[in-house]
């Protein structure tokens, strides 16, 4: 996984996150095309639902639902409350057709309604999402080695403890590859609070990463 | 200590399960065979900007009346003070006595006793051959 360019994003900005990992371990469970080629297919089949090409919406399922569910896991801490998100939005997103041509980043547009959707569940149920998150795989490894499982089960304990502003910028960065302009428009804030948060985030993981070896 | 590895090496979030699919297209089914809801039908029919709505009413209702309840009644006549014309005598105000004598000058009031009393005393009539202070006469003066 490629770390999304950083168009947008300060020389300070620049600077000031030089922590940024740069592995591809968002590759293990994205599918979907990243980066500016996969916000081209987005637009193209968000321009398709609205003309009224209504097929358009399973492969829009296809290369979005990912992205969309995994950040719902993320920030609900249920895997039954995220497949409630992932079918609200679809339903939503379909209500919406008609104005969906004039989406200018229809991932962004998507990742925010989906935030927004978990939010709402989280606060509906007043769920603690620290004390569910606790028993939600937030992190699953990606081969069938025991050691990796492992790891992934403890780096999904450091990550239910993170606040989960921090969490879903991590993932926004992480897994989505988005920037972090586009990390602020989804959570609605500057950019250089989504940065903040991130590298703040990615700190905490090591430094609990640093603890436990 | 800290370690700078990535902790989310060969890691990633869980996938959407298989049977979500289904589950999402089967619920998009029915809103995909009406007709697509624009905007401002969205606005309108939206459920919680009717609430909201109806709350900010309610709001504005509830605050009129409190503020209607706790603001001082006005009650007497104005402040200002006037002369009043003969034939609004009769509701010139008696709790504010001391207005009263202050809008009812004897110079202007033929009916003034004091006044009349003065013109008594000095023998002439109201229009008055020889002049006399406006002034009323104290109750010393009278007595």
């Amino acid at each position: 996984m490629t770390n999304g360019g950083l168009s947008g994003v300060s020389t300070t900005m620049i600077a000031m996150t030089d922590e940024i990992p740069r592995s591809p371990a968002g590759k293990i469970v994205d599918a979907a095309p990243a980066g500016d080629a996969g916000v081209g297919l987005w637009r193209r089949l968000f321009s398709e639902l609205a003309s009224g090409r209504t097929s358009a919406i399973e492969e829009l399922y296809d290369v979005c639902s990912r992205q969309v569910f995994g950040l719902a896991v993320w920030r609900t801490g249920s895997i039954e409350d995220a497949n409630d998100v992932v079918q609200e939005l679809f339903v939503r997103l379909v209500q919406r057709r008609g104005d969906l041509s004039g989406v200018a980043n229809p991932r962004a547009w998507l990742l925010s309604v989906a935030r927004r959707l978990a939010v709402d569940v989280t606060r509906r149920k007043k769920r603690r999402p620290t004390s569910s998150l606790e028993d939600c795989p937030l992190l699953v490894a990606a081969e069938n080695d025991p050691g990796r499982a492992i790891d992934a089960a403890r780096a999904s304990r450091w990550m239910a403890a993170l606040p989960s502003a921090q969490r879903e910028a991590i993932y926004l960065r992480h897994f989505a590859d988005c920037t972090f302009e586009t990390i602020g428009d989804i959570t609605h804030v500057p950019t250089f609070t989504a940065a903040s948060r991130y590298r703040l985030g990615m700190a905490r993981l090591r430094k609990r990463m640093g603890e436990e070896k | 200590m800290r370690d700078d590895r990535d902790p989310l090496d060969g890691a990633g979030p869980p996938l959407p399960p298989a049977e979500l699919r289904a589950r999402v297209l089967a619920a998009v089914g029915p809103v995909l065979a009406r007709e697509p809801v624009g905007r401002w039908t969205r606005i309108w029919q939206s459920r919680p900007l009717r609430i909201s709505w109806a709350a900010a009413m309610a709001l504005l209702a509830l605050a009129h009346v409190a503020l209607s309840l706790r603001a001082p009644r006005r009650e007497g006549p104005p402040v200002v003070a006037s002369v009043p014309r003969d034939n609004e005598r009769a509701a010139r105000p008696r709790h504010e006595p001391e207005l009263a004598r202050a809008i009812s000058l004897p110079r202007i009031d033929p009916d003034d006793e004091a006044w009349t009393a003065l013109f008594e005393e000095a023998g002439t009539d109201e229009i008055g051959h020889r002049r006399h202070s406006v002034r009323p006469p104290s109750g010393k003066e009278k007595s």
